[in-house]
This record gives C-alpha cells, structure tokens and sequence, in this order.
C-alpha cells in the first residue's frame, strides 16, 4: 500500500490539470466567427453576396416579391387554386396580421438591409477604389430597392400629389453587428421620407457603379420608383438612358428566351438560380405554384396552384403570342390555363427586363406629351410587333393595356393599379385591405411601430 | 493522463493471495419452495473461496481454519450469514420482500434507499419484463411520480417526450439527461425529421437492469450544468456469480390503432359540398351546378362517379410484431459475464411503417485480485426504420384522411389515383423509399481499485457511437420527387461521444454510529457529430434509385460540430446512528458551450434526512417499520443551449455558383447555463411491516436565467438573440403508495401514484410574450403556465344567418363575426393539473396477472388539424362527421357554421378546436403462467413461462380525435417545440398491441 500516497496525489494533480481549459476551447465548423468575416477585400466582396442570396430566398424575389403582387390583386387576372392559407388569404384580402408570408418577407427584407448595412460599414478594408466603389454601388442598391419593396407592401400608396405623411417602413442605414448595436425602438417613417431615402441610395447607386452594367440595374429600379412617385419626366429619361446606353435589348425572335436563357439580353437585372440554389422546387418558388406539366419521366413538375384566369387569358387580343406562347395548358397537378414566365425551377428569374423601360418610356412621354428618344406609338408598336400583333395608335388604356400583357404575372399588377388608382375587385386602390399589415412578430417586440389600418 | 492510471493501476496488481489448506464444510440450500440451486456460497471476508448450490441444493466447500462465517447469497432471496460450527451446515433462504433495502443507484455510486435523502423514482426490470415496449424508458409512465411522459405520436421508434417535474426551459431541451452505466449518452437527434428520433431505441429492453430516476437538486446536482431536467440512470443487467443459465425468450402479436377518426362518407361529402358551393351560387353563376364547379376546381369527373372511399382506413392496418431474445450468465467468484441478443421486427400500423432491431451484448466483469476488479460491457445494435414522413407533410398517411371519399385510390388503370385534391400519399410507398438506419455501439470499461480497505479509487471510459444513414428514393410519380425526375438523398449523421469519470471513493464507520462516505472526482466529456449528405435529382427511370444514376447532383453538404465538458465533483454523505442523514455534495461544470465570460459555472447541494421510527420513543413500535423525513436544496444547471450560440457568426453561402458569406447569428457573449434552485422535502413511511408503504414529497423548483431566444425587431437584421433572461417556476406534489393486500398463497399487491405539477413563468425578454402565432396557439406569457393556449375565443354560431361568431374580449359578453376584430386571450393549458398510475398485481400458484393503468387529467389539446377538417366544408378537405350538423335556415342552433366555399367560415385559429385531453389507460396487462418446476425439469429446463401480454389495451377519453396521448412537434425549432405542447396535426395515434410469448430457462 506504498503506492497509495502516490495515487493520491496523482489523482488531485489529474483535477488540477490546466490544459483542460484547451478542452474548452472548440471554434465552429461550418461557420466562421464575426471577427473574422470581414477583413479583407474578399470578405467583403463575400458578404454582399450573402445579400444576393437573401434576395434569391422565396421570402424575396425568388417567390413572394414577384408572386404576391399579381395574387394579391388576383381579381379577374389570378386563380388560386393551392391549399397554403397564407396565400389563399392574400388572394381573398383577408389577411390576418400574423400571416406567415407577410412575416418572412418582412423579415428576410430586413435582413437583406443589414447584410447590405454590414458592407456598407466594412469598406474600409477595401482598398482599391474601384473595386471600393463598386462593391459601394451594389450594397447601396440592395438597400434601396428592399426599402422600396417594402414601402409599396406594407405601406399605403405613395400619391403623387399628397404629402405622402403615411406611415412607411423603418428606414435602417446602420449595421447591426454586435448585440450592442440592437434596437427595439425603430418607429415608421413616412411613405414620403422611405421613398426619398429609396432615391437616394439608388443615385448614389448609379454614381458608385458608373464603371459598371450593374449602373443599369440600379436605373432600371429608379425608373420604376419614379414611375410609381408619378414622376413621369425623371422616368422617363432614365428609361431612355437604359435603351439608349446599356447593352441590354429586346430579343425579338422568342418571348420566351428572357426567362428560360439565363443572364438574356433583356435582363438588366436576374436572380440567379441554378440545380444547387434555387427558391425551392416543392414548397416554394415561382416554378412550384404557377408549373403544371410533366417532365420526361412522368413526374409533375409544379403544384398548379397560381392559374391564368380566363378572363384575363380572354381579353388578349387575337393572335397575341403573349397569349398563344407564353400560356399553356396546364398537363400536371392541375389542368387549367398556365403562365409559362415561370416554368422551371433553376431557371433565372429576371426582375428587372428591357421591356418594362420601353413601357415606361411610352407611359411617360404620352402623360407628359413628350417624344423623348421615340414616340409613345413607336415604343408600344415595337413591343407589339414581337408579340405578332400590327400596330396601334396609342391612348393611355392602351398603353397600360400593353403593360399588362407585357409583364403579366411579373409582380406589377398590385403596384400598378394602385399607380393609377384602379380599384382591385370592388377593393378601391387605397382600401387599407390592400396594404400588408406589420407583422405581429414585430409589433410585438417594437413599441414604437404602428399598426397598419384595418388590422 | 490515460498511461499515468494505467500505470498507477497495474504496479496495485501485483499482489497476490495464498490459502492455508484446511476443512471441507457440505451441505444444503433450501427455500420455502424446495431446493436451491445456483446459490453463492462463500467465506466472509473472502469472495474468492466460494462454490454454488446445484441442482439439488448441494454445496460443497473447503475452507481455511481460521474461517469464522459462511454467506449464502442468492438473487431475490435475504443473503444469509451462518458461523461455521461442523462439517454440515443446512441452510433455507427467505424471499426477499423488503424493498426498502434495496439499493439505489445514484451519480456516480449506489446507495441504500433507506440512507437516500434525495428524491429519486426507481423502475426495475421486474416492471417492463413480458412487456412488447418498444423502448424502454416507456416504462416509465405511469410508474414514476413526477415523471410525466407524452409518447407523442404512434409511430415507431420516435422519441418520447419526458419531463421530470414539469418543464423547466423556454428554449433549450427539457429532456433528461440519459446516463447508461455511468456514461452520459447522446441523446440529441440525428436524422432530418421533425420528429426526432428515440435516442435509447439502440438497447433492448431487456437488457436493462433498472432505472433510476434524479429528481432533486440533491441526487441530480452531482450532474451539474446538466441535471436541471432530471437525470435516468439506466444500469444494464451484469453477469451473476451461479451456474451459468440461459434465458431464451420469444414473443409475437398484433397490433392495431387505438382509435380511428370518423370522417363523411361519399354522400354524405357530396351534401355538405354542395351547400358550401351553393352559398356563393357556384362562384356567382360561373357554374350551373357542383359537379361543373367540381370539375373545373379539380380536374376530375369525380363528383359523378359512384366511388366511397374510406381514406382513413387507407392510412391504416393490421400491425404485427416479433421479438426473439436469448440471455446466457454465469460465472464465479472471479469472473461474471452476461452475454445477450435480440431481434425485434414490429410492422406498425400505419402503412408502410416498420421498425427493425437486431442487437447483442456483452458484459463481463472480472476480479483480479482481492483489491482490483475491472470489467466492462459493449453493446452492438442495428435499427433499421422504415419512416413515414413528418405529420405537417401531404405525404403523411394521416392527412389521407382529408381527400374526398368520391375520388377512388386507383385510378381505372389500376394505377394508384394521381389527381386527388390533395396528393395521394400511397405512391410514396409504392414509388419511393424511406429508411432510416441506425447503427449505434455503447461501450464502457472500468477498472476498481481499493486502495485501503476504505478507500477506492474507480476509473471509468465510456464510448458511444452512433452512426445514422438515412436512405430517401422518391420515384417520378411522387409529388416531391416528380417535379424533377426523380430525387434520391443519401444523409449520413454521426455522433462520437468519449467520456472519463473518474473516482475517490472514502467510506467509514467511526464508533459505530458515524458512517462517513466522500467521493471526489473528475469527469471529462467530449461530443462530435459529423453529418453529410448528398441528393441526386432527375434519374433514368424508377428503376435507379441510387444517386450513382442521377443527372443533376442538387444539393450536397456536409457539416461537424463539437463540444465538451470538464467536471469536478464532490460529495459527503454522513449518518449518525441510523437515524440522521446528512449530504453535500457540489460540481463545476466546464463548458465549450458557454460564453467566453461565463465559462465555469457551479451547482451545490445539501440534504438531511432524519429517520424518526429508530428514535427510542418509537423504536419499539410494531407497526411502524419506517418514518424518514428529508429535505434537500441545491442547485442545478441546463446546458442544452447549441454548441455555438453565444458567438457571432457566419455562414458560407452559394449564390447560383458563386460563393459568399451571410451573417447568420447574433450572440451574447455573456450566454451561460440555465439555473434552477431547488427545494424539496418528503416522507417516506412504511407499515406493518412494509405491507403498506409510500412517500409524500413536496417541491419547489425556480429556474431563473432562462435561455431565451429574446425576439428581436426584425429591423435589427436578425429576429432573435439567445441570452439568459426569464424566471420560471414548477411547484409541485407527488405522493405514491405500495400496498400488499394478500401476501398468502393468493398474492395482490397494489401500487398507486399521482403527482401534480404547477408551472408558471415569472420573467421573460421585458416580459414580452413569445407568440409565434400562425396556426399554432401555445404562448408563453409571465404568470402563465408555459406553452398555454392563446388566441380568439369562438362564440359558436349565429342562429340568424350562420355567421361565426367569437368573443369581442375575455369578458366574453359581446360576439363578432369579424374574426380580426375579436381580442386574443387566454383558451386553455395543455400542462395536466395531475397525473399518475395506478397498478395491481395479482398472483396465485403459477399464475401471475399485472394490470397497470395510467392517467392524465386537465390538460386541454388543440386539434390544429381542425382548421381543414372540422371547418364546415370550407375547402375540399373531407371532414370530420359531426360537421354535417352545419347551420341551415332550418337547424339554426348548432355550433357549427354555415358552409360557404371558400370564405373561411370560422376555419381561422380558435378554440374552436380545443377539447379536453384528459384521459385514462389501461396502460398494459400482463397474464403468465409458470409451467411447474417438476414438470420442466423433466426435459431439463429450470423454468418455463407463457404469457400474453396488452398494451394499451384501452382508453377512456373525451378528446375526439385520434388519440390524447399527442405532442405534433412544431417543426421549428427547439423553442417552438417547447411551447407548441398539446397540438394535434394529423398525428398518427397509438398502437394497441397484443403479444403472446414464452421465456424458457435452460
């Protein structure tokens, strides 16, 4: 029993061993820590893709930001036929302010905004200035244009000739990086001060990426945010600006090419997608609630549940190819009339085409009486002449009429008639039913938000 | 520091022992009941020198000179102590009845049970065995006081839901800690299902020895950061010194739903459709009738055609399983082993469901020297687990239930029918597979060593690896897998779990009234888990079903996470004279897990007991056999909060090729365990010699540093932070009582128990309740037990014109039918008021009946499945039949709504869909017959049982659903699983299972 004095003291120097608290020492795998993440130019450059990829989420515009415009003002235009309540109510307006896709994409969006916030104040790391102003340019645009989608959701419409005093969203320009940078207390700004600040960030956009085709994606938003402010002159020279500068034009042979070939002519700006990173092929994506065929081995391909309504498939005239080529009938989960824009699911989803800067330069031009860079009929005819239909002399219904069917199903119908203060169903454009309640979630835990009317 | 005790361990072993010769002592063991075979008979003082009875009672055994005493030990018998006086000693054996005796096992040693002063409930094999229980912890329900269990769902091998002494935290996992001989095992799930995986279903039930459960701060805070939801130590069945026998048992029966829903037959569906169609004029005159409307909503002419089928039944059939096991131990004085095997095949009830388990084991201990024992177990298994999808999944059999009896299963090819309304699930049974494989080895080894008579020094090695392969084919006609030509998903998880315990252990009776016990030692634990997986879409046919075949590799990814713990611990236990009981004890719990602010933290413990029938003034008393009081306080801790939550992170992404970061978690440096304070007094009493006994325990626990994922505004970029912010308590009661009413030739004994727990939050993010809302109704709110039911409060139907109504504000006076202007408030609470079990065990010459039986009452169930299936015929889903009493011009009081396609007629959250959950089960019975010993002797077996055996065999319920005993997991994360208790969302119902089987004993 010699030993056992030595056992002992063994034993207690064993609890006392000190590289134990290397044991406790363990970094994550898959994940990289904050300190780490953004030192460098790559870092950086790394980041503001992550905000891509908020952006490409079905939360964003790799569904809702598309979707929801077009079933929302479903009336007469949109069948929904799936079984997700959160949309079925979107389609019938009765929305309850808890609804799971007025939450995520409320949610994601914001995320987005402070992915954009986080390289925004990391670019002191970047030091070729070029470089520097680009990766500027693209986290400026990303930020205007979530604050634009969500100003036009969740706000009641912009007037072009009201104060526009309404309750928009939180306008967020800092970062949150630490839990001391976390704030609770974020109240509305105003419709007028959310679209002013969306200007701001894409102009200051559109400098910063003047070196770049990435300047035209940032235009093609501003033109659309004037366009829905009624600033019909500003539109309008920047739609000119795009067809007349940017590498991007019509492809006049097919109708259907800007939405199967990725990265087309006519995409100024795309959320890319392919077989790895796509919205979803099941429960999520354009492609799963507006495909009904079977691919070549039988399978449905889609869940069928976004249907062009007769009506609206009925009132194209004769011989419209808009009609003939772009809708089908559906062979999968569901017969019925189908929109083929959103066909496959690793297909690029172009947000921004060529085409819309065409109608917006008709639009304006006509409103204005104005000829600047071609004729309202020369525009719309062009359009009209690819879609196999002969020439019209324009009137203001004519040219939103072409609008329509131009960009049918592409996410402009609710902001759209609420531009031109057309009633949805027997909704009146400014019927607070249209506009997105603020999600519970988020007046729950931030006093100083209010609610929308009617929720 | 592994060679240092090896070292230390091998230079103790070389000392060697030598007998003197001296005389040779013979003689017999009897019982009540005849011969003894098997019995250990050794010299006290001298394990080694030790022989057994045979088969006819008969030992012989040489002894030294000098030896005093004979001990002839012998299992279920008093061990008894004879003084060597001649060459003859006859000796019988009393059964042993005094379970009051018994040894406890506890963290990290045994104890007496009558010297426990902490809380602790204890199952032995003798309550599970015959049993067809799939897992074993099972058992528990019922049995254990304070030990609530929710099986949650009846399909196979899925986890259970326990809690011990109510629910403790928000956002980390309430599920004990499960320790097996000593090792803390994985119990974390690791397939991709919402519903998770049952972490013990790799060891046969029968290999289990017992089961105890730590309830108090004074039994579970030797387990630290750890011990806050209760601990199970499961100890496993070891060799036995005695003639080697060998067990070989075999079971086999069937199986069927305990309840199935009742839904609208053909007609029926084609009337209350119609009405709902008809509200709206066929949608305003688009359509002249409903078979036109049918047609143009789903494509099919089946408004018209004669089908009637019952979907229900379609989901469902006859389950059967099987069970083959054998157990061979033995050994002497030196060396015992235990060696087992089992297989059991269970065909469930829902199609397509089955459930495998192959496995075997090994145990084997081995004295080397009169100081040194060492020993060890490895235990191999194979599940494999033909899955059924999650419950909010179309492909769940279950929600077959809501397609339309007039469409028919198969279509006129006899292909099975692909445009239903809503996807036919049947084709991912015949055109798909789904199997899930766990492959798991337990392993431990330990070396004993006495360094003084008083002293010794124990080191334990615990391996646990767990290997699972999830094997998921869809074929190009099911819905998920025929959008993109097929998809096929091969998912690899692993968890390798190492852990060291290692001990001092000091006992000592000074005087002989101060016994004196310490324990110190260190404790080291460190977990992986590795994952990958691969899936492979767009196949040649649906003859390929592996990813080798596949066109598009569509997603691929493979991840690894770690932590560990580092513990020191320490106990005293000290009792003076039998009768005062005094305990400390107190660990520091290191973890990887906690913030870098917050790395160490520490949970002591003090108990008492006093037991009062050894004092003079009642020592005499004749029908007191015991009175014990005892109180304990400590603390404990929750470490369950995710490897890495307190950190800021990134996470690499893929955006259509190219790579990138995103932020995905903001941390709170800060995060640390959860804390509860614990407070708990009891009584233990037994009478009349033990003929009736029991215990009365009150307790406290307050949990405070609650791990909450604290939502955030949105605005901030992220939703929520976990920090430690919030305060709850559980209050609750537990009494239980063992009677023995017949102890004659006609045996019936009686256990009954109840136990009341009391939740209630105190503190949460600025008191801010966590409403996640959408379709679910569990809320957490201060001063509100966890997880109850928030939302609108229906108010029936409007006799006027159908209309529903709910309830203005929790006055409950005024109704609207304006669903969004009706206030939220409080609806009901899923957590029981109480629970329990009450058994009888009957038992006369050779026949045995045990009937066990287990309630829940008060707890309310939220059928979330309600909003499509008991909604007036919104939509197309078929519904439940009590929604054929719908509001017409002419039954204009009834509380259900007019139809209105569409419209959402009262189909929107409520309580509409709340009922009470209470329920009583006749949990199992158990009827066995021994075939006479003189009879099985006669082809030489030592014994031989048949027996039929019923689970659930039936319940006495309100609830109108499937079954009570639900728990649909949330299918969000750990918090929401938490909160969202008592829903019910198409979840398939328990099985009720009849088994008929033998054990013969060679």
């Amino acid at each position: 029993m010699k030993n056992y004095k030595n056992i002992l003291a063994g034993f207690f120097l064993l609890l006392s061993i000190s590289s134990c608290k290397k044991q406790l020492e363990i970094d994550p795998k898959q994940n990289i820590d904050a300190n780490v993440a953004l030192n460098t130019t790559a870092d950086v450059q790394n980041a503001l893709i992550g905000a891509y990829t908020f952006m490409a989420t079905g939360d964003l515009y790799g569904n809702n930001l598309v979707f929801i415009p077009d079933l929302y003002a479903s009336d007469n235009y949109l069948t929904w036929r799936g079984t997700f309540t959160t949309y079925r109510n979107i389609s019938s307006k009765s929305i309850v302010s808890d609804n799971a896709d007025v939450r995520r994409t409320w949610v994601t969006a914001y995320s987005t905004i402070n992915t954009a916030n986080i390289v925004l104040s990391a670019l002191n790391v970047v030091s070729d200035a070029n470089t520097k102003s680009v990766i500027e340019g693209k986290a400026l645009f990303i930020r205007g244009i979530m604050h634009f989608e969500l100003v036009r959701l969740y706000a009641l419409p912009y007037d072009a000739s009201g104060a526009n005093a309404n309750l928009g969203v939180p306008i967020i320009t800092k970062a949150v990086k630490t839990i001391d940078n976390v704030t609770n207390s974020v109240a509305r700004n105003t419709v007028a001060e959310v679209y002013t600040a969306v200007e701001n960030d894409l102009k200051s956009a559109i400098t910063k990426l003047s070196a770049v085709d990435d300047q035209y994606a940032a235009k093609a938003f501003l033109a659309r945010v004037y366009l829905q402010e009624g600033k019909y002159a500003l539109a309008r020279d920047i739609a000119n600006d795009i067809i007349t500068n940017s590498p991007y034009h019509l492809i006049t042979n097919s109708l259907e090419a800007p939405f199967r070939t990725k990265n087309s002519n006519e995409g100024i700006f795309e959320i890319k997608q392919n077989e790895q990173s796509n919205a979803g092929t099941s429960n999520d994506g354009l492609a799963t609630f507006y495909a009904s065929y079977q691919n070549a081995t039988g399978g449905n391909v889609g869940r069928a549940d976004a249907l062009v309504n007769t009506n609206f498939y009925n009132s194209f005239e004769a011989g419209d190819k808009r009609q003939t080529e772009m809708i089908y009938d559906g062979t999968g989960a569901r017969t019925g009339l189908f929109t083929k824009k959103w066909y496959s699911f690793y297909d690029n989803i172009p947000v921004c085409r060529i085409t819309e800067q065409y109608l917006i330069r008709a639009e304006c031009n006509f409103r204005l009486g104005t000829v600047v860079g071609a004729t309202p009929a020369s525009d719309i005819n062009t359009l009209r002449a690819r879609a196999g239909l002969s020439d019209v002399v324009p009137t203001l219904g004519i040219i939103l009429n072409e609008r329509e069917k131009e960009l049918d199903y592409e996410g402009f119908r609710l902001h759209d008639y609420k531009r031109t203060k057309r009633s949805i169903g027997t909704y009146a454009y400014d019927d607070p039913k249209l506009v997105f309640p603020i999600p519970d979630r988020e007046i729950n835990v931030n006093k100083a938000l209010k609610q929308n009317p009617g929720y | 520091m592994k060679k240092l005790l090896l070292s230390m361990i091998l230079s103790l072993c070389v000392i060697s022992f030598a007998f003197a010769q001296g005389k040779v002592i013979t003689g017999k063991v009897t019982s009540t009941s005849g011969p003894l075979p098997g019995v250990s008979v050794f010299v006290k003082g001298s394990p080694a020198n030790g022989t057994q009875s045979d088969a006819s009672g008969a030992f012989k055994l040489t002894v030294t000179d000098n030896a005093k005493i004979l001990v002839f030990s012998f299992i279920g018998y008093k061990s008894k102590e004879v003084p060597i006086t001649g060459q003859a000693i006859n000796v019988s054996l009393e059964e042993d009845n005094n379970t009051l005796s018994d040894v406890v096992v506890v963290g990290y040693g045994t104890q007496n049970k009558r010297d426990v002063t902490g809380s602790i409930a204890k199952v032995t094999a003798e309550d599970f065995k015959d049993r067809p229980v799939p897992t074993v912890e099972g058992v528990l329900q019922g049995k254990a006081p304070g030990v609530f269990i929710n099986s949650g769902s009846g399909k196979l091998g899925q986890a259970l839901q326990i809690r011990v002494r109510g629910i403790s935290s928000i956002s980390a996992s309430n599920q004990p800690l499960f320790v097996i001989d000593g090792v803390p095992i994985v119990s974390e799930a690791l397939g991709t299902y919402t519903e998770a995986d049952n972490p013990l279903a790799a060891i046969s039930p029968d290999d289990i020895e017992s089961m105890e459960v730590l309830k108090d701060a004074a039994s579970a805070a030797i387990y630290g950061a750890r011990g806050s939801n209760g601990v199970v130590l499961i100890t496993t069945k070891k060799g036995k010194q005695g003639r080697t026998n060998i067990d070989i048992g075999y079971y086999a029966g069937f199986s069927d739903p305990t309840k199935k829903g009742n839904f609208l037959d053909a007609d029926q569906y084609r009337q209350l459709l119609d009405a709902s169609f008809k509200y709206n004029n066929y949608d305003n005159g688009d359509y002249a009738n409903a078979a036109e409307m049918w047609k143009d909503y789903t494509g099919t002419d089946d408004w018209t055609s004669n089908n009637n089928t019952n979907w229900v039944n379609e989901a469902f059939r006859r389950g059967h399983t099987q069970q083959y096991s054998i157990n061979i131990n033995g050994g002497d004085a030196k060396t015992r082993f235990m060696l087992s095997g089992n297989y059991n095949n269970n065909d469930g009830i829902i199609v397509s469901n089955r459930y495998v388990r192959t496995g075997g084991r090994l145990s084997l201990d081995h004295s080397v020297s009169k100081i040194l024992d060492v020993g060890g177990s490895i235990n191999i298994s194979k599940v494999d687990n033909y899955r059924i999808p999650t419950d909010n999944a179309f492909s769940n059999p279950l929600q077959l239930n809501a397609l339309p009896p007039i469409q028919p299963v198969r279509d006129a090819s006899g292909q099975l029918n692909g445009s239903t309304v809503y996807y036919n699930s049947l084709i991912d049974y015949d055109n798909g597979k789904n199997l899930s494989t766990t492959y798991r080895t337990f392993a431990n080894a330990y070396a004993s060593l006495k360094i003084t008579p008083d002293l010794v020094f124990r080191s334990e090695y615990g391996f646990d690896f767990n290997n699972l392969e999830e094997e998921q084919f869809l074929g190009s006609k099911t819905q998920d897998g025929g959008s993109t030509g097929g998809s096929s998903t091969d998912y690899m998880a692993k968890s390798i779990n190492f852990n060291t315990n290692n001990t001092l252990n000091y006992t000592k009776t000074f005087n002989e009234k101060h016994n004196l016990n310490v324990m110190a030692g260190f404790a080291f634990q460190d977990t992986k888990f590795r994952y990958s997986s691969v899936t492979g879409t767009t196949l040649p046919s649906d003859s390929f079903t592996k990813i080798a075949s596949a066109a598009v590799i569509s997603a691929g990814e493979s991840s690894e996470t770690r932590h560990t713990f580092v513990s020191y611990l320490a106990r005293v236990n000290y009792k003076y004279e039998d009768k005062y009981l005094l305990s400390a004890s107190i660990r520091t719990d290191g973890s990887s897990r906690f913030g870098v602010n917050n790395r160490y933290g520490t949970f002591p413990a003090v108990s008492a007991g006093w037991i009062i029938n050894q004092e003079d003034f009642l020592k005499s008393s004749s029908w007191l056999s015991l009175l014990k009081l005892r109180g304990s306080y400590g603390l404990t801790g929750n470490a369950e909060i995710g490897d890495f939550a307190s950190r800021n992170l990134y996470r690499g992404v893929n955006y259509a090729g190219v790579g990138g970061t995103r932020p995905s978690q903001l941390g709170d440096p800060n995060l640390s365990w959860e804390n509860t304070t614990n407070y708990n007094v009891g009584l233990d009493f037994g009478l009349f010699s033990d003929r009736i006994s029991g215990t009365v325990e009150y307790y406290k626990k307050k949990t405070t540093d609650l791990l909450l994922n604290a939502p955030i505004a949105a605005t901030n970029g992220f939703s929520s932070i976990t920090q430690n912010i919030g305060d709850m308590q559980n209050r609750g009661f537990e009494f239980s009582l063992n009677t023995r009413n017949f102890v004659g030739e006609f045996k019936w004994s009686t256990s009954f128990n109840i136990s009341l727990n009391r939740n209630k939050v105190l503190r949460l993010v600025n008191d801010q309740p966590i409403y996640p809302g959408g379709r679910f109704l569990g809320r957490v709110a201060v001063g509100e037990p966890l997880g109850y039911f928030y939302g609108k409060a229906y108010a029936g139907v409007d006799p006027a014109n159908g209309d529903a109504l709910y309830y203005v504000d929790a006055s409950r006076t005024t109704t609207t039918n304006d669903y969004t202007a009706a206030q939220n408030q409080k609806l009901g609470d899923p957590n029981p008021k109480f629970f329990g079990g009450f058994g009888n065990h009957f038992s006369f010459k050779n026949f045995d009946l045990d009937v066990q039986a287990q309630f829940v009452s008060g707890n309310d169930i939220y059928n979330m499945a309600g909003v499509f299936q008991s909604a007036n015929g919104d939509y197309f889903d078929n519904q439940t039949i009590d929604q054929l009493n719908y509001w017409t011009p002419t039954n204009r009081n009834t509380p259900i709504p007019q139809p209105r396609f569409g419209e959402g007629n009262g189909t929107s959250p409520s309580s509409r869909w709340i009922q009470d959950g209470s329920y009583l089960r006749i949990k199992s019975v158990v009827f066995s017959y021994n075939i006479p010993k003189t009879f099985a002797n006669k082809y030489k077996l030592q014994n031989v049982k048949i027996f039929a055996s019923a689970l659930n065999l039936f319940t006495i319920t309100g609830y109108k659903g499937y079954d009570p005993e639900v728990n649909t997991p949330s299918g969000g994360n750990l918090q929401s699983d938490n909160i969202q208790l008592g829903h019910d969302f198409y979840t398939p119902p328990q099985a009720r299972t009849i088994t008929f089987g033998v054990n013969i004993g060679l």
